[in-house]
């Protein structure tokens, strides 16, 4: 059975759709990230499917649980962006109500331990790196089955963030299913096994980071012996942008490599500098064909 | 039964209740202390009958020189009633409304706990906080009002502070619904006080014109402090109605968070 499974899912805010038509599950551990520009829907479809907001189309479930009853959420565990914390209270007195609220968990100390939190410090003192911090135990130490993060890295040093990939990496191979958003295509890259990106509301891709990363824009510099004609590598499968300058060609192209590569055999080539795909390029390449 | 939400509101505001109480505690203890000198010299009581009805209607129509009339006057049928309603209007609209806004609602509301529950956990708060003031009023005068020959019975005492209590739930129902249905804090308060304008105004011209006596129905002032327990008992028809009235209100108030998007 999925984690969570979105059926058409369509939010209307007056005449603006915030989200389109968007259908999208993910089985036990999967880490998905949810990834798109500003204003495309990453957010609202988010709180759509922890209840916040109701759709004004289309159906959710939790673990087979229709949305609408809270017993749907018992087994979520969420971070917002910049998680809202009672800064007069010691992180011990945040988390002792938490275990309250949500009852015993059994995780707290193991993950109070990797993330290095300080129990007796107050949570005004804290940093917003070390405010995230507890607000991922929050999210973590009930041992949830669905854990929904908004920018998780946010204001993490790298060592924290590392941390925090390990963590969200251990929660999925114990059988969690983790979906977060991040502008950092990097964390995405790093720690998703599947990608979900978003474009004006709709799903412009769902699929493995792999997957995108084939179809990444990448950029090939190549110095010849002698002067070659531009104009062969325009015409190639994948080609977006060729610059020639002073016998240094720079091509831009997306896909298979295999057809460029071919055409650069024909030539007496120097040196080559290939930079390796990104989520950036993949992101930038599906950006621009949808338009 | 374990009530976090209800148990994180009051911890969170201890310090606001304790001021609140010592406040409300020590304008008690002023006016106990300025009652001697009023209860013995009779041109106050002469001064009070040339007043127009509407403002005896607000003060409290009774004679000074009475230990129930002095408190009705001074402090039961305007000054504590008002600061319990603030408090309770500012309370539900920080503790839902204020909530919402800085996200805190859609951090708890993202596990299994009901809507419904949270907005009764969360009227309950509005409840303990708001009692906090007129608890403290209430001892100073059991205490004092002896040494200075008060004769308020606790029956009277008890009546006046119920429906003292109540009175600010009525506003704090208000700020609630108004929070529940908006999720601004600034919506919530502007309900709260706007209806407690509504009512202070009601009862003035409720007392003032014939054409207005019907406003003075509508008014809480009327029938919860402008009745004057102190001085005539508890206004039991009031009472419950006022009861009521909160209990539908909160109802009212999570039906109306359940069928909304939250805003933070």
């Amino acid at each position: 059975m999925a984690t969570f499974e979105l059926e058409h899912l369509t939010k209307r805010f007056g005449e603006h759709v915030a989200v389109d038509d968007v259908s999208a599950s993910a089985e036990p551990g999967e880490v998905v990230g949810l990834i798109g520009a500003n204003g495309s829907g990453k957010t609202t479809t988010m709180r759509m499917l922890l209840g916040h907001i109701r759709p004004s189309s289309g159906r959710a479930w939790i673990e087979g649980n229709e949305l609408s009853r809270p017993a749907a959420r018992v087994g979520v565990g969420f971070l917002p962006d910049d998680p809202p914390l009672d800064d007069r209270w010691s992180v011990a007195r945040q988390l002792d109500w938490w275990e309250r609220l949500r009852g015993p968990a059994p995780r707290r100390e193991s993950i109070e331990h990797r993330l290095g939190l300080d129990r007796h410090k107050t949570i005004g003192e804290l940093s917003r790196g070390n405010r995230q911090k507890v607000g991922i135990a929050m999210a973590l130490m009930h041992v949830p089955s669905l854990i929904v993060l908004d920018e998780p890295a946010t204001g993490l040093d790298p060592l924290v963030r590392q941390e925090l990939w390990a963590l969200l990496r251990f929660e999925a191979d114990r059988g969690a299913t983790v979906l977060f958003s991040s502008h950092v295509l990097n964390d995405v890259e790093h720690a998703c096994d599947r990608v979900i990106v978003l474009r004006d509301g709709g799903v412009a891709f769902d699929g493995a980071v792999d997957a995108l990363l084939a179809d990444a824009t990448r950029t090939i510099e190549v110095d010849f012996a002698a002067p070659v004609d531009p104009g062969v590598f325009t015409t190639l499968a994948g080609v977006d942008e060729v610059h020639w300058d002073d016998r240094r060609l720079t091509i831009t192209f997306s896909g298979p490599a295999d057809p460029v590569v071919k055409a650069l055999a024909r030539h007496e080539v120097i040196e080559v500098t290939a930079s390796r795909p990104t989520l950036e390029g993949s992101f930038a390449h599906l950006n621009r064909s949808t338009t | 039964m374990s009530a976090p939400i209800l148990e994180r509101g009051i911890a969170l505001r201890r310090r606001t209740m304790l001021g609140w109480g010592i406040g409300s505690g020590l304008f008690t203890a002023l006016i106990l202390a300025v009652f001697p000198v009023i209860r013995d010299d009779p041109t106050f009581d002469e001064l009070l009958a040339e007043y127009p009805e509407p403002v005896l209607a607000l003060v409290g129509d009774a004679t000074l020189s009475s230990g129930p009339g002095f408190m009705s006057a001074e402090l039961y049928s305007l000054v504590l009633p008002v600061m319990v309603a603030v408090i309770a209007v500012t309370t539900a609209a920080a503790a839902l409304a204020g909530e919402d806004e800085r996200g805190w609602l859609a951090l708890v509301l993202a596990g299994p706990l009901a809507r419904d529950r949270l907005v009764g956990e969360i009227a309950l708060t509005v409840a303990v906080v708001t009692a906090g003031p007129v608890m403290a009023s209430a001892v100073v005068v059991a205490v004092g009002g002896p040494l200075v020959e008060l004769d308020l019975s606790f029956a009277a005492l008890a009546a006046v502070s119920v429906s003292t209590w109540l009175f600010g739930l009525v506003f704090g129902a208000v700020a609630l619904i108004a929070g529940a249905y908006d999720g601004r804090r600034a919506t919530a308060v502007t309900a709260g006080v706007g209806f407690l304008l509504f009512a202070y105004g009601a009862e003035i011209v409720g007392a003032t014109a014939s054409w207005g006596e019907f406003l003075r129905e509508l008014s809480p002032f009327h029938h919860l402090v402008g009745s004057q327990p102190a001085v005539d008992g508890a206004p039991w028809g009031a009472i419950v109605i006022a009861v009521l009235t909160v209990l539908a209100a909160v109802e009212f108030a999570a039906r109306l968070l359940t069928r909304r998007d939250l805003v933070g």
